[in-house]
């Protein structure tokens, strides 16, 4: 394990280089929706629609922060603990423009900033349609890619397709290989053959009891783990939905599982995520697990209760949420299949990111 | 005693008969269904259970306990408190206004509300002397009040009913605008929980905010109710009403004290529910005319009625969901009223 960790780490790294990698472009390749996209020369000026794939981006080019002229402000407005670690790690991450999200309202800025490139996620399609459209009959290129709507088949791709357009395409193939190697792990350490039952509640403390996962996101990553999602049947759409209180007691689900951002000023709501000590993550989920309405889900009382970083939802480290819950769900059975949440996180460091980007990212209340 | 005397009396004992008997039937109604709306739920408990539950008999499992006591009752008895509040405001603001659309709504008075609980939800400002669980509340009631002491300070400058009403619906664009713009700039989290607030909702009601309400309600159903003579003096036109010595100043002013609190703490407890306020009062005079002291009554089991009815709707249709309880009321209360003027009609 540790010489092909060593192994992938320095192939990453050589081919992060890319002055040792032949010269790809012109390029055309087919994004995740099937759009072919060319790219004549190796993007410069890439704007980002999406902020929440800089992460995904990083893993392929430790500088890509140089080559980012625009971005929306999703992480910035959500999750300052991201931000500022990011900002705190890359250069110029800060010093990016940034539009609240591209849209008819900041259309002329996106288009002032003169990009070679635009990236967007697919869960952004209905809203960027006509934005796309613009850039398309200017001949700037468009490419979506999908770490949220059916993030298990999609992460891979999405990598790969990511790595072509940066001009690093081992890298991405490599993070996409890394990605299937984990799932498949997964698949086959029998973790579905007794699935238990969850409720994964979103945002408690901010939204009311109880917005559960849909059929995106974490609503995928559930069942990967040996979980049955609680509102699957019932809120089929990518976001989501709120069920009652008296249905979730009724259900009775083994496991509870809060999610929440790294804002640690905030009042309400669980703070976790990058920037966050375990200390802060495990005071505020005490606090959400005493509110009378989640105190009365039985996982709760029975101790049987869990933390999650909500932007596990469109991260490209998605597997680490997956491995994280196959833990809580089938410990024995995910100690046998050697799946580690930390070692992959570290693994995913040494290798792909080559910052030390901390903080607390899962979390259960009663820590073995 | 004449023979026209003793018909008129005649009549007059008759009306008053029917309407005893109208008033016992939608109590009765409304207990029915009240009861319906304990035992109904998406955890499927057999009735008995229910009852043992609800009434602390001992012999029932943690979870039924919760869910009863925690979750059923709360929300069935502030459904009752909050449509009797809305429907009582919107009664006494149609006769003050003297115009059938005059509610809570309609007046600015619930959009000042949801302003107040937007600026708490996307911005997570609070008014000063709001404590941290209730900013939400807190600011949903201070706005109300202090949109409704606006409309007050103009009735007491003299403005007519129709200056006022006009001014009301001012109110609600300026409010609408506000919440639009704090929208746009709302992370998708304070959007939904918004969402929700404003379409109304009464899945969050424990214990905690059903007291206050119970509190309230125990004195401003009977001050309402108080004002029955002077309303139905009020209703035979203002200058009959001042002949009959009323102080026409004072009644609106109490009126609106009142209703700013009824609909203050409906808004602040459940979010924003329309269509209560000036439905509710509009069956009442259906079923028993324009006599206050029967008219305010009846259009507090009315609103009560219907928001119950909404309540039981959405858990029949959709019970593992939390539907906002605004959506229903519209959706089951018109089918209602709209029965009630054909039927009249017909008759």
């Amino acid at each position: 394990m540790t010489g092909r960790r060593a192994f992938l780490g320095g192939l990453a790294a050589t081919l992060a280089t890319p002055a040792l990698a032949a010269n790809p472009y012109p390029l055309t390749v087919s994004d995740i929706t099937g759009n072919r996209v060319t790219l004549a020369k190796r993007p410069q000026r890439i704007l980002v629609g999406d902020e929440l794939l800089f992460t995904a981006l990083s893993l392929i080019d430790p500088e890509i922060d140089q080559r980012i002229v625009l971005m929306d402000s999703f992480m910035k407005r959500y999750d300052q603990g991201l931000f500022t670690e990011l900002v705190g790690l890359y250069p110029n991450f800060g010093k990016i423009p940034r539009i609240v999200e591209l849209g008819s309202a900041s259309m002329e800025q996106a288009l002032e900033a003169q990009p070679d490139l635009v990236l967007l996620s697919l869960w952004q399609k209905d809203t960027t349609v006509a934005a796309a459209a613009q850039f398309a009959s200017l001949g700037v290129p468009v490419a979506y890619v999908d770490l949220f709507i059916n993030p298990i088949i999609h992460t891979g791709p999405s990598m790969e397709l990511l790595g072509q357009l940066l001009g690093l395409p081992q890298v991405g193939l490599a993070y996409a290989r890394f990605h299937a190697a984990h799932i498949t792990t997964l698949h086959k350490a029998g973790l579905t053959a007794h699935p238990e039952t969850v409720m994964l509640q979103v945002y408690p403390g901010i939204m009311s009891c109880c917005w559960a996962a849909g059929g995106a996101g974490f609503g995928r990553y559930i069942p990967i783990a040996g979980g049955t999602n609680i509102g699957a049947n019932h809120l089929p759409g990518a976001f989501g939905g709120a069920l009652s209180l008296e249905f979730v007691l009724a259900a009775n689900p083994r496991f509870y599982i809060a999610t929440g951002l790294a804002n640690p000023h905030q009042d309400r709501g669980l703070t976790i995520g990058f920037g966050i000590d375990e200390a802060t993550a495990r005071a505020s989920l005490t606090k959400i697990l005493a509110s009378p309405d989640i105190a009365s889900i039985p996982a709760v009382a029975a101790g049987r209760s869990f933390a999650l970083w909500n932007f596990f939802n469109g991260s490209a480290l998605n597997v680490l949420a997956m491995e994280a819950m196959a833990g809580w769900f089938h410990p024995d059975l995910a100690k046998r299949a050697g799946i580690d949440p930390q070692a992959s996180f570290d693994q995913i460091r040494d290798t792909f990111l080559h910052k030390n980007l901390t903080g607390t990212l899962w979390l259960a209340e009663n820590a073995a | 005693m004449s023979a026209t005397t003793a018909g008129i009396l005649a009549a007059h004992r008759q009306l008053k008969y029917r309407r005893r008997l109208t008033v016992a039937a939608l109590c009765l109604v409304t207990l029915i269904v009240l009861a319906a709306d304990v035992l109904a739920g998406p955890a499927g408990l057999h009735p008995v259970s229910v009852l043992r539950a609800a009434l602390g008999m001992g012999g029932s499992s943690r979870m039924e306990l919760i869910i009863v006591q925690q979750i059923r009752l709360p929300q069935a008895l502030a459904a009752l408190v909050v449509g009797a509040f809305l429907a009582l405001s919107g009664a006494q603001l149609q006769t003050v206004f003297n115009n059938p659309l005059a509610e809570g709504v309609t007046l600015g008075i619930a959009p000042a509300a949801a302003f107040g609980a937007a600026i708490a939800i996307v911005l997570g400002i609070s008014l000063p002397l709001v404590p941290g669980g209730w900013i939400i509340a807190g600011n949903a009631f201070l706005l109300a009040f202090l949109a409704t002491l606006v409309l007050m300070g103009l009735a007491s400058l003299g403005g007519g009913t129709r200056t006022l009403m006009l001014f009301g619906i001012g109110l609600v664009f300026t409010f609408n605008a506000l919440i639009a713009l704090l929208q746009i700039v709302a992370s998708q989290a304070a959007l939904q929980q918004l969402t929700f607030w404003m379409l109304g909702s009464l899945a969050g009601v424990r214990w905690g905010i059903l007291w206050p309400l119970l509190g309230l309600a125990v004195i401003l159903i009977p001050w309402s109710l108080s004002a029955a003579p002077a309303l139905t003096a009020l209703r035979l036109g203002e200058e009959r009403a001042i002949s009959l010595g009323l102080d026409i100043r004072r009644l609106r002013l109490a009126t609106f004290l009142r209703v700013s609190l009824m609909t203050g703490a409906a808004v602040a407890s459940v979010g924003s529910i329309g269509f209560v306020g000036l439905v509710g009062p509009h069956i009442a005079r259906l079923l028993v005319g324009e006599d206050h002291r029967i008219f305010l009554p009846v259009s507090a089991i009315a609103g009560a009625l219907i928001l119950l009815l909404a309540q039981l709707g959405a858990k029949l249709v959709l019970p593992d969901l939390d539907v906002p309880t605004g959506i229903t009321t519209a959706l089951i209360g018109l089918p209602v009223f709209f029965a009630l003027i054909i039927t009249r009609r017909a008759g």
